[in-house]
């Protein structure tokens, strides 16, 4: 008993001091360079101003940051609608099967994002793989050009994203009882309303989830703007991570970025009234 | 409270309109046949339900019984034969199509829906007007008892309460057979001898056909018009609680309904089509029962239920003698296991009488174990 007690104060201190010293502490200086001055000397000076803030409205940004949501949207959705079924399809296979399907959906986690997101930019070159294919059987007689444009960004996410869709669709499904869907028809409900009034109903905190995990990415992740977007399409994290890099405007980039921080936590929020909404008794027939 | 005359009157009229109807058949199993990936669950069946009873498919696990209410639901098909409802085919009908209803063993409530919303789901699956919905579901919750919980969801209500909304969401669409996969097997013995009763009262109060599966058999005597016995998927024996355990048609049926003491035989005499003369435990004795299929010199068994032995005194001139080994005090009866000289354990059980001197025996007293005549069941040597 006398151990336990230092113990447990170690690993407090160990934990507290992770989170402050490598999550809090960075994410303070961030919030307090989004409120200082560009210098182009030492980054910032130390004067106070919301001129950045201000910049955010610029119609400029606005009109690449509405592009980027909209890019991340569209993932979402594709994600979803690739997603669903296959996760349903996935939890009622024999469990004999399921292991290996699942371990297919995790292996390209083994890889990282980059060198695959690279990869596919060898396969949609101008004279990648796709193109050569399709010119070798004669389909075409000039080079698609697939690289450089928004569906090329999309596909990308896609891509990259689909697995986080899966999972935790997969979890959800995996806890539909399927006894519920027999009653359900045995009440005398067709395949539709089955799905309109059981399945979507107790799979939403899944739908949600998966999309958050999705969709969150798709507004940050910069490099796949960056290698298969060209100049054109930029997501929002490439113009934070152009700010900081090629601009040296740590004020600005810094404010992009709470934006966008502010903007996930919203959506966090979302998704855990939902789920409450879902959970918690009553609220469903207030609300109605 | 008793019932002024005339009610008595038309009940009994209305009792025999019932019982006309009662002909009516209202599924019919025809050869049916159902297989899981090679194992056979139900080798060829044959069963009729009628309309407005109340029927126990009674069987241990395995034995198909679950089965047969799947294929009555449509959640599966059969390999071969046919489900007849009210005379129709409906084998190839899926579930949402057949006008049968079921209560499942895990209840299976739409757990993001209201108690109401659960009971209503039927009925807005017809697309009732809103105004009917709301009266049918408030009918039927009052008859299970749940009008102050329509406004709960069910992860807020007992186990028991639960049960009652799998019951009414099942019943109120009117179906013209209930299905009830053991229903009662989650709860505990109280309650499950509460709703025993309730599900009984229901069936008379609506009227329809009640298929009822558990592996129970005092909860398929207790409850049923006639209990279907089943065994490996075969039906072993089809009658009344009184037939299936009062005259076995077999060894199985004898064994799982109750406790039974068997004892082999040899026939000695036909006497008349009703007695013979067999020797048991090496003493000869005139026993009573269905022989017409006996010849003289053949093997058979005769089965005794515990309440039916009687034992004597040791000094009595009749019974077979043995010595008490066991003794178990059941509230309302006593248990006596007995031990026969050729050391065969037989039960016994006996009802209190304090005032009987012959009734409380000693462990290791020496008796005599004699039964009620005529009381015994004769059973050809099904090993033979």
């Amino acid at each position: 008993m006398k151990l336990r007690k230092p113990f447990k104060t170690v690993v407090l201190v160990l934990i507290w001091g992770w989170i402050l010293l490598f999550v809090l502490a960075p994410n303070l200086l961030v919030v307090m360079t989004s409120f200082l001055t560009r210098d182009d000397a030492h980054f910032i000076r130390w004067q106070a101003t919301l001129e950045n803030y201000l910049r955010l409205f610029d119609p400029d940004y606005l009109a690449v940051f509405g592009h980027s949501f909209y890019m991340a949207l569209v993932t979402t959705l594709l994600c979803l609608l690739v997603g669903y079924p296959f996760a349903y399809l996935l939890s009622r296979l024999r469990a004999g099967v399921k292991p290996y399907l699942l371990f297919l959906v995790i292996v390209p986690f083994w890889t990282n994002s980059l060198v695959r997101t690279y990869a596919m930019k060898l396969l949609i070159a101008t004279n990648g793989l796709v193109n050569q294919t399709l010119l070798g059987l004669g389909w075409i007689d000039t080079p698609l050009r697939l690289l450089y444009t928004e569906t090329a960004v999309i596909v990308g996410l896609f891509y990259v994203l689909l697995p986080f869709m899966i999972l935790p669709l997969y979890a959800i499904f995996e806890q539909l009882r399927p006894e519920l869907l027999e009653a359900s028809g045995d009440l005398g409900a067709g395949t539709w309303q089955t799905f309109r009034r059981v399945v979507l109903p107790l799979t939403m905190p899944g739908i949600i989830a998966g999309c958050l995990l999705v969709l969150l990415p798709a507004v940050g992740m910069f490099y796949v703007g960056d290698v298969l977007g060209g100049a054109k399409n930029l997501l929002i994290g490439n113009v934070i991570k152009n700010q900081f890099l090629d601009a040296r405007d740590w004020p600005f980039g810094a404010a992009i970025s709470l934006l966008l921080t502010l903007a996930m936590a919203m959506l966090l929020y979302a998704y855990y009234l939902s789920v409450r909404l879902i959970r918690r008794p009553h609220a469903h027939a207030e609300l109605a | 409270m008793t019932k002024p005359p005339a009610y008595r009157k038309i009940r009994v009229l209305v009792t025999a309109a019932l019982m006309l109807q009662d002909k009516q058949k209202i599924i019919e199993l025809k050869g049916v046949r159902k297989s899981f990936g090679g194992r056979m669950v139900l080798p060829t069946l044959d069963l009729d339900i009628f309309h407005g009873e109340f029927v126990t498919l009674l069987g241990p696990s395995g034995c198909g019984k679950t089965t047969i209410l799947r294929l009555i639901g449509g959640f599966e098909q059969p390999d071969a034969g046919q489900v007849l409802l009210g005379g129709e085919d409906i084998t190839r009908l899926d579930p949402n199509q057949r006008p049968v209803n079921t209560v499942f063993q895990s209840y299976a409530l739409f757990p993001h829906m209201s108690v109401f919303d659960n009971v209503a789901y039927g009925l807005r699956a017809e697309k009732r007007p809103r105004a009917e919905i709301e009266e049918r579901v408030a009918r039927v919750l009052a008859m299970v008892q749940l009008e102050d919980l329509a406004r709960r969801k069910p992860d807020q209500l007992s186990g028991g309460q639960q049960q009652r909304v799998a019951i009414a969401r099942a019943v109120v669409k009117g179906p013209r057979v209930l299905l009830l996969d053991e229903p009662l097997s989650a709860l505990d013995y109280k309650l499950r001898k509460q709703m025993q009763n309730e599900l009984k009262r229901l069936q008379r109060e609506l009227g329809i056909t009640f298929v009822f599966v558990t592996h129970d058999q005092e909860e398929a005597l207790s409850m049923s018009d006639r209990v279907v016995v089943l065994q490996e998927g075969r039906v072993e024996q089809v009658g009344t609680p009184r037939d299936v355990y009062e005259s076995p048609r077999n060894l199985f049926v004898a064994r799982f309904v109750g406790e039974i003491n068997v004892f082999d035989v040899e026939v000695c005499e036909l006497r008349d089509d009703r007695h013979l003369i067999g020797e048991v435990e090496g003493q000869r004795f005139e026993l009573h029962g269905e022989i017409s299929a006996f010849a003289s010199g053949q093997r058979i068994h005769m089965l005794l239920r515990p309440e039916d032995m009687r034992l004597l005194p040791e000094d009595s001139e009749r019974g077979l003698p043995g010595q008490v080994i066991e003794r178990n005090y059941k509230g309302m009866t006593l248990e006596t296991l007995i031990r026969l000289d050729s050391g065969k354990e037989l039960l016994a059980s006996e009802f209190f009488d304090e005032s009987d001197p012959d009734f409380d025996y000693r462990l290791g007293e020496r008796v005599q174990v004699s039964w009620v005549p005529s009381w015994e069941v004769l059973l050809a040597d099904e090993t033979a």
